[in-house]
């Protein structure tokens, strides 16, 4: 007899630790679920509300949304799913962050750099033939390699025109 | 590379960098209407208790043209058309036109209260959950979708609407 009440005794206290972890891991997962649906509703703009997330705001349209997302993560929707849900529905403006457009984002940034590359090499082109550009054609100082040139070539000029003259006057 | 071709090619590379800036701009941020709520494409299916305990289901409204009101009887707006909506739809029912009314951030008893003042016929039901509100993306009240006979939102209208108004939209979803 006092075995049979040992038994029972052993049975009910697993029978009640079973109901404990039971309990508590529904708890857990209802703790996860408001956890995550909170963590949405932050990061999501309540549409009639000036700013303010719809874990935040107090209109009814925010407390319908949280409600909503609720609903969703207790029927298995993932975060992006449901977030998506909401971008379809009102806008890329609903989401608090700006979304990071993947592949878009990338050609943004390639044209970006075009833009830039070919900008740098149209400069870069212009500016060196601006500097080999020849100096407008003003009097050399008087002494400089060029001066010294210019008047020996005419120098010989007038010699050859006075050689010739006096030709013309023997003649 | 001579000095000409690399001028052609810089000259080149920066419109080529223009229009596709140009292009992802307009890409990434134009005024176009979300996706879900976007018109011509398939109205969002719902169903709704209706004051008369009846449900409506706008699945079952295939083949005719649907005009969806969402109000409120708080709503000085939306006091404003009623009277304008109820006429559409005495002159439009024999035509296939199917009108439903879905009052939204409101109480019951208020809402009952402004279909009886306005003598409201149509079906009015309350979105008591919000889901159809937000299914079609709503930010105020009053704002009416038009349907055709394919289940396409045709149009779009946020603010009161004229009688002049509702029957060209009717008209438009009936083509």
């Amino acid at each position: 007899m006092r075995r049979i009440c040992g038994w029972k005794a052993v049975l009910v206290s697993f029978a009640a630790a079973l109901l404990i972890f039971g309990i508590s891991g529904v708890a857990d997962a209802e703790s996860l679920l408001d956890k995550q649906a909170r963590e949405i509703a932050a990061a999501l703009n309540c549409p009639v509300c000036g700013g303010l997330s719809v874990a935040e705001a107090t209109t009814p349209l925010a407390q319908q949304m949280r409600d909503l997302i609720r609903k969703k993560l207790e029927e298995g929707e993932s975060r992006e799913v449901i977030l998506q849900y909401f971008v379809d529905r009102y806008g890329e403006s609903v989401l608090r962050e700006p979304p990071n457009r993947g592949f878009g984002q990338v050609l943004w940034w390639v044209a970006a750099g075009i833009l830039v590359v070919s900008g740098g090499a149209l400069a870069y082109v212009v500016s060196g033939s601006w500097f080999r550009r020849p100096a407008p054609s003003v009097a050399a100082p008087a002494g400089s390699r060029e001066s010294t040139v210019q008047h020996g070539k005419r120098s010989n000029e007038v010699q050859v025109w006075k050689n010739q003259r006096s030709r013309k006057r023997r003649k | 590379m001579a000095k000409s071709n690399i001028i052609v090619l810089a000259v080149v590379l920066a419109i080529v960098g223009v229009l596709g800036l140009e292009f992802f701009s307009q890409e990434s941020g134009g005024p176009e209407e979300p996706a879900a709520v976007r018109p011509g494409r398939q109205a969002s299916q719902f169903n709704i208790k209706l004051f008369s305990d009846e449900n409506f289901s706008l699945a079952d409204q295939r083949g005719k043209a649907v005009v969806l009101n969402f109000w409120a009887s708080w709503c000085p707006p939306c006091r404003e058309e009623a009277p304008a909506l109820e006429r559409a739809w005495k002159t439009y029912q024999d035509r296939g036109v199917v009108f439903v009314g879905v009052d939204v951030w409101d109480n019951e008893p208020d809402a009952r209260s402004f279909l009886k003042e306005f003598g409201i016929t149509y079906p009015n039901g309350q979105d008591v959950s919000g889901e159809i509100a937000i299914e079609y993306g709503l930010t105020g009240i009053p704002e009416t979708w038009f349907i055709n006979k394919d289940g396409r939102m045709v149009r779009r209208w946020i603010g009161p609407m004229t009688d002049r108004q509702i029957s060209a939209f009717v008209e438009e979803a009936l083509r």
